[in-house]
């Protein structure tokens, strides 16, 4: 609660105070902002492992539509960090006022929203707090045909998902008599298969299913995010592929796991298949790229169909994995679209070509790119291996075919992320003219490279902190 | 006691059908329509109908968090509508067309 009511408030001081002023003299401000909203996040939980939370819930909050329990709190970290780290690495703006961070804090503030909700008006609050922000940065650079097109298709797609969403609320609405997401779960849990409710509950959660992977682009429904990635500037797109995706799967999971978990034999079926279907046709398409911008976001299609995963399997082992795979996907990708963003060529369409020409000069910066690419290929000793493990024996128990699909996905992903590595290093032009980073953005480095170090070389870092929650 | 008409005599059913078909005549419009002000239209008409669907299981259960959601519906169409209709504007300022058949530079 207190984290966001101080990025909400924040973002509006922040606004005032970035007027008429260059866009990298509010960067102290917004990290101010998103530290003090992070160090609120260890005293919630404090207060929501003693039982302190429910308890000022109740007593100061009367319409109980949002809840800051262990996995809302966790995913909310989880989606500061990777804001910092957006906001850092992607710094070096020449535009004058605070309007776009500002949106983009706005569009953080429905994400931590998306993290906690209990009920669905608050989901659907949460989504569209989220996305209109997002649809204004997509198509954010006027003149730019091509940004104009991210931002139509981005509004139309965002706009007619929302209504499939709120077509599958009302049938839920409908069957169950309720909107608060554990009331529905419990009188879902009684209904049995025959009558009308049931009927209507039934089409409910396959149209928000629909409307949900169509969110967080998954297969039959990703068509339009290779198209938006691509169209929108760098800084929108690794927002979209890292903070939009995080709370995307955060509300995905919680709306599943807490309100259809009884009746799971109803919807596991379909989404085993829909991640079955985009895990590989994320990874086969990423290979057939030319441009490196368009091969990250079909890689972050297939990403998403990993996380699929996790809502299909049991909930606590869901979230842990869940949250390690977003903590790493989060690190490891804003640190690849940062050097995307400095060594590619924006006039080439980032062709993978593009890249030996101009950079690799840089020894840290190369560190951090093998690094990261490790980690989102998931090759062992970093988080992304951690990760994809937790997520993999997590599925394993009941979904074991899908889990082959998913390995075999994974040595397709090698093929595509190796290949950026043979034109930065190995390229007999590497090394001439580096590009000179700024202290700032060493530390955004560094610290992506500390989050996915840290979580692959000592996962026991977490799973501490799994069975202090456990118990 | 309300007066007897003839929305008293109607079944659920009814409005569940009204509303279904309305939502499917807006989804075939913004996957049949090329005129971006018509799709905005289309998207409209969707939100529209599950508002009354809404609305009706409101009224139906006796129960007003139904009909809340169709005030937060409507809040957030109205701002949906006044961006989308700004971006356009700016897709209109650059292409000189509402056509969104023009739109195809990403490809891949």
């Amino acid at each position: 609660m207190k984290t966001l009511l101080i990025i909400f408030l924040g973002t509006i001081v922040i606004l005032f105070l970035g007027i008429n002023k260059p866009e990298k003299k509010s960067l102290p401000y917004i990290l101010i902002l998103l530290l003090a909203a992070l160090s609120m996040i260890p005293f919630d939980w404090y207060d929501a492992m003693t039982g302190n939370m429910a308890k000022w819930q109740t007593k100061y909050v009367s319409i109980k539509m949002l809840f800051w329990d262990i996995p809302a709190l966790a995913f909310s970290a989880v989606l500061i960090i990777a804001s910092m780290l957006v906001f850092i690495l992607f710094s070096n703006q020449s535009r004058k006022g605070a309007d776009l961070p500002g949106l983009m804090l706005f569009s953080l503030c429905g994400g931590l929203m998306m993290t906690s909700f209990t009920n669905l008006v608050m989901l659907f609050l949460g989504i569209e707090a989220l996305s209109i922000p997002l649809y204004v940065l997509a198509g954010s650079r006027k003149t730019d045909l091509r940004s104009n097109e991210a931002g139509l298709k981005y509004f139309l797609m965002g706009a007619f998902s929302t209504a499939i969403f709120l077509l599958g609320c009302a049938f839920v609405y409908g069957g169950t008599g309720s909107l608060d997401i554990i009331s529905i779960g419990r009188s879902a849990g009684m209904m049995g298969h025959i009558g009308v409710k049931s009927a209507l509950l039934h089409s409910g959660i396959i149209i928000l299913l629909a409307s949900m992977l169509f969110k967080v682009a998954a297969f039959p429904f990703h068509f339009w995010s290779p198209d938006v990635y691509d169209g929108s500037p760098n800084r929108t797109t690794v927002f979209m592929a890292t903070v939009v995706k995080i709370a995307a799967f955060a509300a995905f999971f919680r709306l599943f796991q807490y309100a259809f978990s009884d009746i799971k034999g109803w919807w596991s079926q379909s989404m085993a298949i829909a991640a079955a279907a985009t895990i590989l046709v994320g990874n086969i398409a990423a290979v057939r790229q030319k441009s490196f911008k368009r091969t990250l976001a079909y890689s972050s299609i297939a990403h998403a169909g990993y996380m699929l995963m996790a809502v299909l399997s049991a909930p606590e082992d869901g979230f842990w994995a869940l949250l390690i795979y977003t903590l790493a996907y989060a690190a490891s990708a804003v640190a690849v679209f940062y050097l995307l963003d400095r060594y590619g060529k924006e006039s080439e369409g980032y062709s993978f070509e593009s890249f030996g020409e101009s950079g690799a000069g840089n020894r840290f910066a190369s560190l951090v790119l093998i690094v990261s690419m490790f980690s989102m290929a998931g090759i062992p000793l970093t988080a992304g291996f951690a990760g994809k493990f937790m997520l993999f024996s997590s599925a394993f128990a009941q979904y074991n075919w899908l889990v082959g699909i998913a390995l075999l996905g994974s040595a397709i992903s090698i093929a595509y992320y190796f290949r950026i590595f043979k034109e930065v290093l190995f390229k007999p032009t590497a090394g001439l003219s580096a590009y000179k980073i700024t202290w700032g953005e060493y530390a955004g480095l560094a610290l992506a490279l500390v989050l996915t170090l840290s979580i692959g070389l000592w996962p026991a870092l977490i799973t501490g902190i799994q069975t202090m929650v456990v118990k | 006691m309300k007066p007897d008409s003839i929305f008293n005599s109607l079944d659920i059913s009814h409005y569940i059908y009204l509303s279904c078909v309305l939502f499917c005549i807006g989804m075939f419009g913004v996957l049949m329509r090329r005129n971006a002000i018509v799709l905005l239209m289309c998207i409209e008409l969707m939100l529209n109908a599950v508002n009354l669907l809404f609305a009706a299981f409101s009224s139906y259960m006796g129960d007003a968090s139904g009909q809340l959601f169709v005030f937060f519906i409507m809040v957030v169409a109205a701002a949906e509508a006044a961006v989308g209709l700004a971006i356009l504007v700016m897709v209109y300022r650059n292409t000189k067309s509402t056509d969104v058949g023009l739109l195809n530079n990403l490809k891949g």
